[in-house]
């Protein structure tokens, strides 16, 4: 006794997976990212290079500028040092011969460096 | 006596020194412009006036800083910066103003004031034939097309504003 197809044969047997689909080939995703990331790194350093042009120019500007801006310091300096001479000479005319040659002496060995008048402190709030 | 005085810096410093400069020393006026005009000048100062910077930073160098010897070198200087400072605002006032007052706006970033910036440099060109140029570089950033960092929109429409206000009032006596 043996079973017998049934009539009109068996159904098809699925032997193919029926998987959901993938996407593209890998291949394309490969290159896909490689080639955004090149772009990316591209932009990026022409980026760079635009910040360091940037910051080039921002550096002449102020190179032009300095000559400027420092002669008019040097004119404020230049005018507190004369003050503050004639004020010493003014100081020294009232002293005692002794005391002059004690004022005179030079506190600093170094005579290479101009050496500007300090500034003093005003009187004490509680005394304005 | 308050407890705020026991901090030394709540002490107010004074700088008393008030004397004029010796009569000896020629006046010189100061430039007495603030930032935003300065920058946006400093690149005509520059091809202006190199040769008196140089020549004053040259005397400052051999002097050892120089702050007493070089006040010749240094008036020349300021003369020199007044003079170019009032050409500008001779022939090209507008515009002049127009970019430093975008330049005041955007924190003094030169890359975000381009537009007015051209307007500028094309007047300064046309009237006092001085030209912006970086030193020691091919690439001229100002000169840059397509740049990436564009910062806002506002000088642009701000100075298409101003060019269209300008053909107007061009405009305007010609149809009278």
């Amino acid at each position: 006794m043996q079973d017998l197809p049934p009539i009109g044969g068996y159904e098809p047997v699925q032997w193919k997976r029926n998987l959901p689909s993938r996407g593209f080939r890998p291949s394309i995703y490969f290159w896909g990212i490689t080639g955004l990331m090149a772009f990316g790194f591209y932009r990026y350093y022409q980026g760079v290079n635009e910040q360091r042009e940037l910051l080039r120019e921002r550096q002449w500007a102020r190179f032009y500028l300095e000559p400027l801006l420092v002669a008019e310091e040097d004119r404020n300096l230049a005018r507190r040092y004369f003050s503050e001479k004639a004020r010493q000479d003014l100081v020294r005319e009232s002293m005692s011969e002794e005391t002059k040659a004690k004022f005179d002496e030079e506190i600093y060995n170094d005579k290479s460096k101009l050496r500007f008048p300090k500034y003093t402190a005003g009187v004490h709030p509680s005394e304005r | 006596m308050v407890l705020g005085d026991l901090f030394t810096s709540r002490h107010q410093w004074e700088n008393v020194d008030k004397n004029p400069l010796p009569s000896d020393v020629p006046d010189v006026d100061e430039v007495g412009a603030t930032s935003a005009p300065l920058v946006s000048a400093a690149f005509y100062i520059g091809a202006k006036c190199k040769p008196y910077n140089d020549d004053f930073m040259l005397c400052k160098d051999e002097n050892n800083g120089g702050s007493i010897e070089c006040l010749k070198e240094g008036r020349r200087v300021t003369r020199c910066a007044i003079d170019v400072l009032r050409d500008i605002n001779k022939y090209c006032f507008d515009e002049f103003k127009l970019h430093y007052e975008c330049l005041e706006q955007e924190n003094h970033r030169l890359g975000h004031c381009r537009s007015s910036e051209g307007v500028l440099s094309k007047c300064i060109f046309n009237n006092l034939k001085l030209e912006k140029k970086i030193p020691g570089v091919e690439t001229q950033i100002h000169l840059n097309e397509n740049p990436i960092y564009q910062g806002t929109s506002k000088d642009k429409k701000k100075t298409a504003e101003f060019l269209r206000a300008r053909e107007a009032a061009a405009a305007a006596p010609a149809t009278n």
